[in-house]
């Protein structure tokens, strides 16, 4: 884990969220700028995920490896899968499964974090 | 797909939140029982049957219909059911459990959606009637007409 990069990712991630559920509520579908973003999240997550990896096999160790791995396994896997989800659902619900799946990723980057430093 | 299906619009949310609670609740369950099982099994066996109830809902959200519709209404009667238990007994006779499961302080470590999830899809069942899922389309729009506005 980078820890600069895994807060610019709850940051973003809750924002994309809110946005996401927003449209939601207001009965849209996702924006050409949301889905971009979803994008992007997943793009970074997944580089967030490929640092984690390559300091693991340099020898750095949370104390809880088994946790961590299957945080960040799921964390990277997140954001793909609520793409994917929500583009077989192209009405307002589509936006709130993409803005769930963001707020998600906030949630389990902040735990990756947590169980990484400990 | 007709509007009756239970597994498009909100219910695709609810598919979705089913498939990560899932994930999420047999991840925990098999990270725990295999490194420390003896410190909680009650609590991680919970937390294993919790992950069970989840992915069987998701199947039967997943394949609609009849069959998928019965299926997740179980799944959900007893996911209430197990929330409201756990909660209450984990606040009663904390010394019962000495770890978290998906279901303790009904669900306060994930949100509390542990507990709005049934609640939630048992509206979204009730607001889709079995009697309400039709037939495949046959290609016939009349009939297929018929047979969207057949409640």
């Amino acid at each position: 884990m980078w820890t600069p990069l895994a807060y610019a990712i709850i940051a973003g991630s809750v924002g994309l969220g809110v946005w996401c559920l927003a449209s939601g509520a207001r009965g849209r579908y996702l924006n050409q700028p949301q889905y971009s973003g979803l994008l992007l999240l997943s793009a970074v997550v997944l580089v967030q995920s490929i640092v984690a990896v390559v300091r693991l096999v340099g020898g750095e160790r949370p104390s809880d490896l088994i946790t961590f791995v299957g945080y960040l396994l799921t964390t990277a896997l997140l954001m793909p899968a609520g793409v994917w989800v929500a583009r077989m659902e192209p009405t307002r619900w589509g936006s709130v499964i993409a803005g769930a799946a963001s707020l998600v990723v906030a949630v389990l980057t902040l735990r990756c974090l947590q169980v990484w430093s400990q | 797909m007709t509007r009756s299906a239970i597994n498009t619009g909100a219910g695709r949310v609810l598919l979705f939140l089913y498939a990560l609670f899932a994930l999420a609740a047999g991840a925990r369950a098999s990270v725990q029982i295999a490194t420390n099982f003896d410190e909680a099994p009650v609590a991680y066996l919970l937390s294993a049957f919790a992950a069970v109830v989840y992915l069987v809902a998701t199947v039967g959200f997943v394949r609609g219909g009849y069959g998928g519709r019965r299926l997740a209404m179980v799944c959900l009667l007893v996911e209430l059911a197990g929330v409201l238990a756990v909660g209450t007994l984990s606040l009663v006779l904390t010394s019962a459990f000495p770890d978290e499961t998906v279901w303790s302080q009904y669900g306060r470590g994930y949100g509390f959606v542990p507990l709005a999830l049934p609640v939630l899809g048992l509206l979204w069942l009730r607001a889709h009637p079995e009697s309400r899922d039709a037939p495949p389309p046959t290609g016939n729009a009349a009939e297929d007409a018929d047979a969207a506005g057949d409640r």
